[in-house]
């Protein structure tokens, strides 16, 4: 029975080609809705090819600069194991990774291309936040330091508003000094306490003196806020010194000295966590995470950072930031990151990126880390990490693999999938590598060879030859089957190249012949043969002949080259050497068996012939001269 | 962060419909076939977007239906098999020039399906027929030589797919595997694997899970992967993949069910994305993702415009 259905129309003909390309051929259907492409011909091919991210160069400076930290850290955790790489290693790696984020966001910024850079800007934000939950902050200790620094390095607008008001500062117009406040406010909502202080000092414009104390009184109060850092307070220390100076405020609020001074007022309920400033401040504030940030400043500030997901939930909650159902993927991101959940962090930033850069480094770091292995209370998929870890690389080594110029990157990330995981992926890749020169060739070969992929390098070597074969290059072709360890091709090309006769092959080539693995007679013809026109160049006749009549005994004359060694006969001729009987007869007999006259032509034949008759009676003539003096003795 | 598409328009020059049109190993040569009995090759540059036209193999009597590419490590060597019964064998011969290397003409019916083994197993293909048989062509010595499966699929052969010889399951450097398989798919809606046994070809496994034709079978490549895979695709608009378990069971999974009969399936080199495409002129791409089920990463809609990175900047 016939297949008859292959003539139906609306059929896409698939093929997913080495370079992760489909090619879809769409046949026209007239009847159907469906089409791709309704207007293409039956016998059009359309050929979808993804191009590589690495095309761009500002991403791939990236890729490259973040393969350096990830080899790095590698390295690094290879070195320590068993033991894990210290915390703050891993957030120095973190923060280095940050750090040719933000490059790469100025890279695209200062193209112009607003929207890459939006989208790296964004991956670092999240980033740091992650860095900040799973890495940088203890579990047991405040996060706001790490909190506080997150919110004002992403939302701190305060130099660029202070660069185009700073001509002004002495004089400001009242819309100059509405800007100047927003950037106090901000700065102030931020716990940037010290900064805002420094500005305050321009904002009595009248030079009121009641108004200069009160600015003095604010300044002396944001300059004393105490601020966390786990490296020189305990929290105990911390939390009295904290009482202390909100007991300050709140005396001097009390005491009505910053009475009729508006802002003052504001800035003085906000530093004492009062509800109705918080109410007050939200149409100053962009995003819920700031206003979040806010309330651990002067509210919460030693909040740990498993509590920052409950007091994130009250904020958006009750503050109406955000409907939940409405969040943007980020948000969720943040969210999760704020429960431990990296499982789910790693997922979502996997969908919502597609691309497995972010997932790949972040879980690596936390691989390496190993630390909440070890902490209690914390419900870390920590085995987890390690498998998505390894998909990751996978992912991402893969497609390096497949670009043009950063495959050798993609195989330092595949080599670090353990248990020799990445290295199918990499066998299988390096065979589809276009190695355009016989340098690229090598870059191939000694990746191969790292790895022991025997069999990948004589094919390597083996469609190398064929190229070079095709090119019309026959020596190159000849040292790349030699290299492939390929006999019958070895043959074939020596075949082609002794086709002339001349045997016109480089001294260096045939040199390096001789020490090759002879694999096919041809071979040592060839480097036999070297050996004989050496000792014609070094008019070594005697060894030369016996070289030659070597080649004879042994059969290793190609046939078609034997009217072409022959004439070599007519180059014996020298009174001086005459050749052993043996060797004059076994000259004789390849002229007269293997040589066609017709082919050297008869006076040429004849001359040969004459020549070995010459040597032979020469021969005689002297063994009988010296049988004469013999006798005479 | 969103690759972009980029689209390149090849017009073959054929003169009927395409049924064919597959990339060598390198992704440097198409190679198309027709109804109009001719297979025409073109070098392409995807990078750039050239292509020129090389030449036109006539030598089949009736529309070809499939294409293989040897591996480069053989040369270049094109299979293709068609209506006419006929298997041809092309080869690039020094020059440029392309000729019938070898023809079989052992099949009583249309050869549906041509396909190479991996090239750790020496220059040997497949091919399925109409008449019900599958034929395994080796070339040994400078010979070529012939096994036939006699009576693999009743009613006719659709698709032929070989097993990866390199397994990754249990070993990182990927041993060669000792027994060389293949897959078929056929007109009594099984999926066959077969097994080389004492030089001959016999029945390993059977796999019942379609309910009407199945048109396209492809075994996944295990670069990437711990487990051997193969998918099929059917007439019954299915798609499923078959999981090879720690026993050796292969455990069927439905990929998707299709608005319409679905031709092909195809998977990248590593084996961890799957295309599919069908009747209702939609390509799709499914990956499994870390939930463990299969998704669609990309269909037809989003492939036909060029993508852009996403903005995100509100937040």
């Amino acid at each position: 029975m016939e297949v008859e259905t292959k003539s139906n129309y609306g059929k896409v003909i698939l093929d997913y080609g080495p370079s992760g390309l489909v090619i879809a051929s769409v046949n026209k259907d007239s009847n159907s809705t469906a089409s791709v492409n309704k207007d293409s011909n039956s016998t059009e091919l359309r050929v979808l090819h993804a191009l590589h991210l690495a095309d761009n160069p500002f991403i791939k400076h990236f890729m490259i600069s973040s393969s350096e930290i990830f080899c790095k850290l590698q390295e690094e955790a290879n070195k320590l194991f068993p033991n894990t790489v210290p915390q703050s290693t891993v957030a120095s790696y973190s923060r280095k990774y940050r750090g040719i984020l933000r490059e790469l966001v100025a890279s695209f910024e200062e193209a112009r291309d607003s929207s890459s850079a939006s989208l790296y800007y964004n991956l670092e934000f999240v980033w740091h936040f992650c860095e900040i939950m799973f890495i940088s902050s203890n579990p047991e200790l405040p996060v706001l330091p790490y909190y506080s620094e997150w919110i004002h390095l992403n939302f701190d607008d305060s130099k660029v508003v202070v660069s185009h008001l700073e001509d002004e500062l002495s004089e400001m117009d009242s819309e100059n000094a509405k800007k100047m406040w927003g950037v106090i406010f901000k700065l102030v909502f931020h716990g940037k306490t010290k900064e805002a202080a420094s500005y305050l000092s321009h904002m009595n414009p009248t030079n009121s003196p009641v108004v200069e104390e009160q600015i003095a009184s604010m300044s002396e109060l944001m300059r004393k806020r105490p601020v966390y850092h786990p490296t020189l307070h305990s929290v105990t220390n911390y939390e009295r010194a904290w009482s202390a100076w909100k007991e300050e405020v709140e005396l001097r609020m009390s005491h009505r000295i910053f009475f009729g001074h508006e802002e003052l007022l504001f800035i003085c309920k906000i530093m004492l966590g009062d509800d109705a400033a918080f109410e007050n401040a939200k149409d100053k504030i962009d995003s819920w995470y700031e206003y979040l940030g806010m309330t651990l400043t002067y509210k919460y500030p030693t909040a740990r950072p498993g509590s920052l997901k409950g007091h994130a939930k009250l904020v958006i909650e009750e503050f109406g930031f955000h409907d939940p159902a409405n969040m943007v993927p980020m948000e969720r991101v943040l969210l999760e990151a704020m429960d431990y959940n990296i499982v789910s962090v790693l997922r979502d930033m996997q969908l919502h990126w597609n691309y497995p850069w972010f997932t790949l480094h972040f879980a690596d770091l936390v691989y390496c880390n190993g630390r909440f292995s070890s902490l209690k209370d914390i419900e870390l998929e920590s085995s987890s990490v390690g498998l998505l870890r390894d998909e990751f690389i996978l992912d991402h080594g893969t497609t390096l693999m497949q670009h043009a110029t950063m495959w050798q990157v993609g195989v330092r990330y595949l080599e670090s999938i353990p248990d020799r995981g990445g290295w199918p992926v990499i066998k299988e890749c390096i065979q589809r590598k276009k190695a355009l020169t016989d340098f690229d060739t090598h870059k191939i070969i000694s990746v191969a060879e790292r790895f022991g992929f025997s069999g990948e390098i004589h094919g390597i070597c083996r469609e190398r030859a064929l190229m070079k074969l095709k090119q019309g290059q026959k020596q190159d072709a000849l040292l790349w089957s030699i290299k492939a360890g390929d006999g019958p091709l070895t043959t074939h090309i020596l075949d082609i190249l002794l086709v002339d006769g001349t045997c016109d092959i480089e001294q260096s080539l045939l040199e390096s012949l001789r020490n090759a693995l002879p694999c096919a007679d041809r071979l040592l013809f060839l480097t036999g043969f070297c050996d004989f026109r050496k000792m014609m160049d070094r008019k070594d006749l005697r060894g030369a002949v016996s070289q030659l009549c070597h080649l004879i005994k042994e059969n290793l004359i190609p046939t078609r080259m034997a009217d072409k060694i022959a004439l070599n006969i007519q180059h014996f001729k020298d009174r001086n050497t005459t050749f052993e009987d043996w060797q004059v007869s076994t000259l004789m007999e390849f002229l007269h068996t293997r040589v066609n006259p017709s082919e050297v032509g008869d006076d040429m034949f004849q001359k040969l012939n004459s020549v070995l008759l010459c040597n032979r009676a020469e021969g005689i003539v002297k063994s009988l001269n010296s049988a004469k003096i013999k006798l005479v003795k | 962060m969103s690759s972009t598409i980029a689209v390149t328009t090849i017009d073959t020059g054929h003169e009927d419909m395409i049924h064919d049109a597959q990339m060598d190993f390198l992704g440097t040569k198409l190679a198309t076939c027709s109804c109009d009995k001719s297979i025409r090759l073109f070098d392409v540059n995807l990078t750039t977007g050239s292509q020129n036209f090389v030449t036109d193999l006539k030598g089949h009597e009736g529309p070809v239906w499939q294409l293989a590419w040897a591996h480069p490590r053989f040369g270049n060597l094109l299979a293709s098999c068609s209506y006419d019964r006929r298997v041809i064998i092309w080869k690039e011969r020094e020059g440029g020039k392309w000729e019938n290397e070898h023809t079989y003409d052992g099949h009583d019916s249309s050869v549906n399906s041509v396909c190479w083994a991996p090239p750790e197993w020496g220059l040997m293909l497949a091919c399925g027929s109409s008449d019900s048989s599958i034929t395994v062509i080796s070339c040994i010595e400078n010979r070529w030589v012939h096994t036939k499966i006699a009576n693999a699929h009743t009613l006719g052969c659709n698709a032929v797919s070989w097993a990866p010889a390199a397994s990754s399951v249990g070993s990182g450097s990927g041993d060669v595997q000792p027994v060389r398989k293949f897959v078929s798919g056929g007109c009594d809606n099984l999926v066959k694997i077969w097994k080389e046994e004492n030089e001959q070809w016999v029945e390993d496994v059977k796999l019942e899970g379609h309910s009407d034709w199945v048109r396209d079978v492809a075994w996944a490549p295990s670069a990437g992967t711990t487990r051997m895979k193969i998918a099929s695709s059917s007439q019954d608009r299915r798609v499923i993949i078959w999981n090879n378990t720690e026993d050796g069971a292969w455990v069927p999974e439905a990929l998707h069910v299709f608005e319409d009969v679905v031709w092909h399936v195809s998977w990248n080199f590593v084996g961890d994305v799957l295309a599919v495409s069908g009747g209702d002129n939609q390509v799709s791409l499914w990956k499994k993702q870390e939930s463990g089920n299969w998704e669609c990463i990309s269909d037809s809609a989003k492939t036909q415009q060029q993508q852009q990175p996403q903005d995100h900047r509100t937040l």
